[in-house]
């Protein structure tokens, strides 16, 4: 038992170190170093390819869409998803459209972005962030229900008769029993749903048109060989910023006493 | 005064009929238990009065209101569930205070009654605490806070005690009871356990199969059964199917087999009528020496003695294969000794069949 935790521990360990926290220490080491080639020995220390970003305006204007990319289809995935979780657990009808809703789980990115490129283009509808918002949108539904409405099923029903009971309406109900007892599976949602519309290429690629996002600022600079550098120190200020919010994240989680289960 | 009425309901699901002709009247300030075994529809009718369910056809009424289609937080009533449901998420305070701060109660108000309502269930203490750090009877305790701090009209209660160890059970039964008499509410209580209910209630209704086959005060219903099912379901009984050979006034005598009996009804019988004589385990006397009356008696072999603590159960079986059950203080028998049982007419039930 004992030898089977010990492997446990070191398999985890290893396969954290080496393939998820290695490539990124390589990434911020690079940043700093005085070279367009990504091989040791390490040149000079060099803060000029984060010089070179800032002085980059389309690096700053890539990142604010993405931002209001993904806060936009984060808001609309969700006003759309947990309305639907709920009609899906409450109504208890199992139906073809529970089948349906996943679908876009299943299909390939790149189907879906060339699909909502087609339709964009067969209704006139100019690209810009919103047909990327629009699209976004379809593949992050799914997510919100499967989180929100796992979180539903397992909730007691007994809760909300019980607000109902001491006098609460429906809209008090769920202000103040229901929404308090899924908001960690809705803000998991709206993270993920976030996350996955800043980081998401090939969908944006067919969508945007003519505008700018992270990703696709990255995917431009590779073509020139001179700039590639400047991707990694991009990619470590995208890196540290979100290690402080995950951090901020799980000290207020450990704080509030909410264990892994209660997430989901 | 009548305080809940209910005429005629009815539930049906899809084609089970769960609930059927239920008529009742409980009055302002009783304790009614609602008992039966499981799957008799009593949940279903707890949850009619408090309007987590409509019945198919009838009608309630609460303090002459119909109350029909009236949402459960428009109804003066106020529900402890099986489970519970305390709020996870609150803590033991804010569950108790939920009810009054949905009203929009002043908070001072709301202060000054928790701190009551905590007082009268002793949880003073827990009024920090989440709810998820109290023992199954704290929990039980603020469950009812909550409900009572809103002075509901009726408070039904879902086999609240459930989930308890026995000797808490008892404890809390006898609390209840106290607190309800003390706030002269009006309590429906569901249980599947007749101990529980004797203990509990002012009135009992007995439901079985989605129908209530008896309503009264408990002592009367448990010793004056209606019927075979209602006198099984209240506990032990020796029930003796026999053919009435003589009537003389209110007294008869009987025959099964061997067994000569005589009897006491207030109903009519005749000659050759089939009566079923029901007589309690604690009505039974037991001796070694034989008896001269062979009336209302009979005599077999001790096959089983159930040691139960405060009493035993002595088992007996007659040579023509009939089995009784004897209560005793003092089970001073040896399996395979040959016993005497006897009763007195005036402790025997009859039904008629």
């Amino acid at each position: 038992m004992s030898l089977i935790k010990l492997f446990l521990k070191i398999f985890t360990s290893t396969v954290i170190l080496l393939l998820i926290y290695l490539p990124i220490a390589l990434v911020i080491l690079f940043s700093f170093n005085d070279s367009i080639y990504f091989i040791f020995p390490f040149k000079n220390f060099t803060f000029k390819w984060y010089e070179r970003l800032l002085e980059d305006p389309l690096f700053l204007k890539s990142i604010i869409n993405s931002i209001i990319i993904a806060l936009a289809v984060s808001a609309g995935s969700l006003s759309i998803g947990i309305p639907a979780s709920f009609a899906f657990v409450r109504l208890r009808r199992n139906t073809l459209y529970v089948g349906f809703i996943m679908i876009p789980f299943i299909m390939p990115w790149l189907v879906i972005g060339v699909s909502s490129l087609v339709f964009f283009h067969t209704l006139g509808i100019p690209l810009s962030i919103l047909t990327t918002v629009l699209s976004h949108i379809i593949y992050s539904i799914p997510l919100v229900v499967l989180i929100v409405a796992a979180r539903l099923i397992s909730l007691n029903p007994n809760y909300e008769k019980a607000s109902m009971d001491l006098g609460a309406n429906e809209v008090q109900t769920f202000t103040y029993v229901t929404f308090p007892l899924i908001y960690p599976a809705i803000s998991v949602s709206a993270l993920i749903t976030f996350l996955w519309s800043f980081d998401n290429f090939i969908i944006t690629f067919f969508t945007i048109g003519s505008e700018i996002t992270f990703p696709i600022w990255v995917w431009g600079s590779l073509r020139h060989p001179t700039n590639v550098p400047v991707i990694t120190a991009a990619s470590s200020i995208v890196i540290l910023v979100g290690s402080l919010i995950v951090y901020l994240m799980e000290t207020y989680r450990v704080k509030k006493g909410i264990g892994i289960y209660a997430i989901i | 005064m009548v305080l809940l009425e209910l005429v005629n309901i009815y539930k049906y699901y899809g084609k089970i009929t769960a609930l059927e002709d239920i008529n009742l009247e409980v009055g302002k300030g009783e304790l009614l238990t609602i008992l039966g075994p499981s799957g008799s529809g009593k949940s279903t009718l707890l949850k009619i009065i408090g309007g987590f369910e409509e019945p198919s056809r009838g009608k309630i009424y609460i303090n002459g209101k119909l109350m029909n289609g009236v949402p459960p937080y428009a109804r003066p009533t106020s529900m402890v569930f099986q489970d519970l449901a305390l709020f996870p998420h609150l803590n033991v305070f804010n569950n108790i205070a939920y009810g009054l701060k949905i009203k929009k109660a002043p908070s001072n108000e709301i202060k000054k009654k928790v701190r009551e309502v905590a007082e009268l269930l002793h949880i003073e203490e827990l009024l920090d605490r989440r709810v998820t750090q109290l023992s199954g009877g704290q929990q039980q305790r603020v469950a009812l806070a909550r409900s009572l701090i809103l002075e509901p009209e009726i408070l039904l209660l879902d086999e609240p005690l459930g989930p308890l160890d026995v000797k808490l059970r008892k404890e809390m039964q006898l609390e209840l009871r106290r607190i309800q008499k003390r706030l002269n509410s009006t309590w429906i209580y569901v249980t599947h356990d007749h101990e529980e209910a004797m203990v509990m209630s002012d009135r009992v209704a007995i439901l079985n199969s989605g129908r209530i086959i008896d309503v009264g005060v408990v002592k009367e219903i448990y010793e004056k059964p209606k019927n075979r099912f209602i006198a099984e379901f209240l506990g032990e009984v020796n029930i003796i199917e026999c053919i009435v050979d003589h009537v003389e006034g209110s007294a008869f005598t009987a025959s099964s087999g061997d067994l000569r009996i005589e009897g006491l009804t207030a109903g009519k019988l005749e000659k050759g009528d089939r009566v079923n004589i029901l007589v309690r385990p604690e009505k039974i006397g037991i001796t070694v020496t034989p008896l001269n009356d062979r009336k209302n008696s009979v005599s077999g072999k001790v096959v089983e003695i159930i040691y139960k603590g405060a009493y035993s159960d002595v088992k007996i079986e007659t040579e023509d294969s009939r089995v009784f059950i004897a209560r005793t203080f003092e089970p001073a028998y040896r399996v395979g000794e040959r016993v005497f049982l006897k009763w007195d007419r005036e402790d025997a039930v009859v039904i008629k069949e």
